[in-house]
């Protein structure tokens, strides 16, 4: 039962920056901002927990991959830096509503839509469903600051190094903190 | 990792098979790790626990935009795209 490291989330990223001065300039920028604007929704689920601030998020998403996908001088920067713009965004978004309002709105089980599952079979869908949602519920009880690891290494896919430049803080951290988040979860899940 | 008790009374964490799913030990360490589960039933399943959250995480993640919100994110991106090529 050998280990082995994960495997890294294939950088498609990088291969649609180093479209934008070519020939299909116009769709990989469609593509990138379709992108940008996915990822700020489920960061918006999961980690922020609040759904009615994911459309706030993913227009700043949009606009702020708009200005400055052409500026990524490294292709394979440009993750980490849309995982870091997107939680800025989400952040920033919540922020400003926190100030607007002084009701703190939580995140409904049903606000989460998830992607149909393969099996046929309607029972076991139902079963799958219900497992997600009982995950997510888990999820979204961890404090920010595992949540947010969990879902760039185990969610998202990141990289230890690229969770580490995404949240500003040290890889022996995102690792402690990703245990922390995995023994939190098993916890609440069992 | 050095020799441990294999049994209901091991007291290998959790994180220690985190580390290893993470593959962050040596080959030789990871030796050691796999002679270690072949006998010891309480790590098997800790490791399994670990699986299983990872796992979790990764079919949690897989949300879907509700077609609404598709559907606006896609008329934003095309109105945004529409306004460069106009000012070009």
């Amino acid at each position: 039962m050998p280990a082995s490291p994960p495997a890294e989330a294939p950088d498609r990223y990088a291969d649609l920056i180093r479209q934008l001065d070519g020939a299909n300039d116009g769709a990989a920028m469609e593509r990138l901002l379709t992108d940008a604007q996915a990822l700020a929704y489920r960061f918006s689920l999961l980690v922020c927990g609040h759904a009615e601030d994911a459309e706030d998020a993913m227009q700043d998403a949009l606009l702020q991959t708009y200005k400055n996908a052409r500026r990524i001088r490294q292709p394979r920067g440009f993750r980490t830096w849309l995982y870091r713009t997107v939680k800025n965004a989400c952040l920033m978004s919540r922020r400003t509503k926190a100030q607007q309002m002084t009701r703190m709105a939580s995140l409904d089980a049903d606000d989460a839509p998830e992607v149909p599952a393969g099996d046929p079979d309607p029972e076991a869908q139902t079963a799958a469903a219900l497992e997600r949602r009982r995950f997510q519920a888990a999820f979204r009880q961890l404090p920010r600051p595992y949540r947010l690891v969990a879902f760039l290494r185990d969610v998202e896919g990141l990289s230890t190094r690229e969770a580490a430049d995404v949240m500003g803080i040290t890889e022996a951290n995102v690792k402690q903190r990703l245990h922390r988040a995995r023994q939190m979860l098993k916890d609440a899940l069992a | 990792m050095s020799r441990r008790r294999a049994d209901e009374h091991c007291d290998i964490s959790l994180l220690h098979w985190s580390q290893y799913l993470d593959g962050e030990f040596s080959t030789a360490a990871c030796r050691r790790c796999e002679a270690h589960l072949a006998e010891c039933p309480a790590c098997r399943a800790r490791l399994r626990d670990v699986r299983h959250t990872v796992r979790a995480c990764r079919t949690a993640g897989r949300i879907a935009l509700p077609q609404e919100v598709r559907s606006r994110a896609r008329k934003r991106t095309q109105a945004l795209l529409a306004g460069k090529a106009k000012g070009r």
